[in-house]
């Protein structure tokens, strides 16, 4: 029963999904990393994955990167697993507390980019329905833009200010201590 | 560098929800970036992802409900509240550095008939009342940087209002103010009046339509609102 079940496993590990970017390239992925993407996971679930799952909103450069992402995570929710089956084993707790630090390390890492690249991965996620990185990246914006200005987050985010200076002096006028 | 590409609303939402709440200045900054932050940042609906998001809200983060802690008044650098069914004012001073929470002790009314008012030269100040005067104190540091409340001026209110004086069961009863407006809000006989502090003068807003016990001026510092030149009143029927 143990042995079968394992197999299962393994076999479900080895099956490969085909991502096709917008411009078209094809990236092979194991169904574990895959279904990391509730979209994807839904697609497969429903059998609609032969051939490949074109992916039009997402280009090569980001799918690259979200592929880079959920591989790491895969493997950190594969440990988890191993490890719950055998909790009382200090050993593997220890295994463990590395492994959370090191993807912390990776995850640091992975959003040392550029802001548009930054901004691309959050549409991404959303649309991959990544609930990890999409915690991931929209925290580095909010983290981001505590302590800046109106001015400097408009400045660093491209936005354009579209509030009348009556509006805009009216908000500044009721709530001067968060400028101060 | 290429510019972002632009969000869509949902997205700036998930991004607004992580703004973290030990910075509540944060927020309000955020509303002055443009239209659509300032429309997400003020709608209902987004303020209670906010709150379900963070779970625990912060010491001092968005308070909606009166059972502790009162209504909320921004005078100088600080924020008030009133704790203890007015007893007490919890001060909330904040500056980008650090944040610090003190107790001043209430004016001498009767406990929970006072408002926090704007006192002249934007200071904090009380609002009460004893018997059918209304009382108006500041809070003034002293020499010896000690705080106390100082009286400002007492506005009569028996003679403008048409109330049954001598009436033992008139009573009457501070129960919000405006900021900006400068408007105290007193109940009385089931009725409510508005003071005008600057001018003085005293108007009656709604006539026997149950008993208010407590006004919310709805401009709560936490929640920017999208038009706050529109006083906007909700009653708790209690």
């Amino acid at each position: 029963m143990a042995s079968a079940g394992s197999g299962d496993e393994k076999a479900a590990a080895a099956a490969m999904i085909t991502l096709i970017s917008s411009d078209n390239e094809k990236f092979e992925v194991t169904e574990a990393t895959a279904t990391l993407s509730q979209t994807i996971r839904h697609m497969i679930e429903d059998g609609c994955t032969d051939g490949g799952v074109p992916l039009p909103n997402v280009t090569s450069k980001i799918l690259a990167r979200v592929i880079e992402y959920c591989k790491k995570h895969a493997t950190a929710a594969a440990g988890e697993e191993g490890s719950s089956s055998s909790f009382s084993d200090a050993a593997f707790l220890e295994v463990d507390r590395a492994f959370l630090e090191e993807l912390e390390e990776f995850d640091d890492a992975f959003l040392e980019v550029d802001r548009a690249t930054l901004f691309d991965l959050i549409l991404a996620a959303n649309y991959l329905d990544i609930k990890g990185l999409l915690n991931l990246t929209c925290q580095k914006v909010a983290d981001s833009v505590k302590g800046k200005t109106p001015e400097q987050i408009r400045e660093m985010y491209n936005i354009v200010n579209d509030l009348t200076p009556e509006e805009e002096a009216e908000i500044r006028r009721e709530t001067q201590w968060a400028f101060e | 560098m290429a510019p972002p590409p632009a969000l869509v609303d949902d997205l700036i939402g998930e991004i607004l929800l992580r703004l973290p709440t030990d910075d509540p200045a944060c927020l309000f900054r955020a509303a002055l970036v443009c239209k659509p932050w300032r429309c997400l940042l003020s709608d209902d609906a987004f303020l209670r992802r906010y709150r379900a998001f963070h779970r625990t809200p912060p010491v001092l983060g968005f308070f909606h409900d009166g059972d502790v802690i009162g209504k909320s008044l921004l005078a100088g650098d600080a924020l008030y509240f009133t704790i203890e069914e007015g007893r007490r004012i919890l001060k909330y001073e904040y500056d980008m550095v650090e944040q610090e929470l003190s107790v001043i002790k209430a004016p001498p009314v009767i406990a929970g008939n006072m408002a926090l008012v704007t006192a002249e030269g934007s200071g904090l100040g009380a609002a009460g009342v004893k018997g059918y005067s209304l009382h108006l104190w500041s809070w003034q540091i002293g020499a010896d940087s000690i705080g106390e409340w100082v009286p400002d001026r007492v506005i009569e209110l028996g003679k403008m209002i048409s109330i049954g004086i001598g009436d033992p069961t008139t009573k009457l009863n501070v129960i919000g103010f405006a900021e900006g407006a400068g408007s105290i809000f007193i109940n009385a006989n089931d009725s409510i009046f508005i003071v005008e502090v600057k001018s003085g003068t005293v108007r009656k807003t709604i006539g026997k339509r149950g008993d208010f016990s407590s006004i919310f001026p709805f401009v709560s510092f936490y929640t920017p609102d999208h038009d706050s030149t529109t006083l906007q009143v909700s009653m708790s029927m209690e």
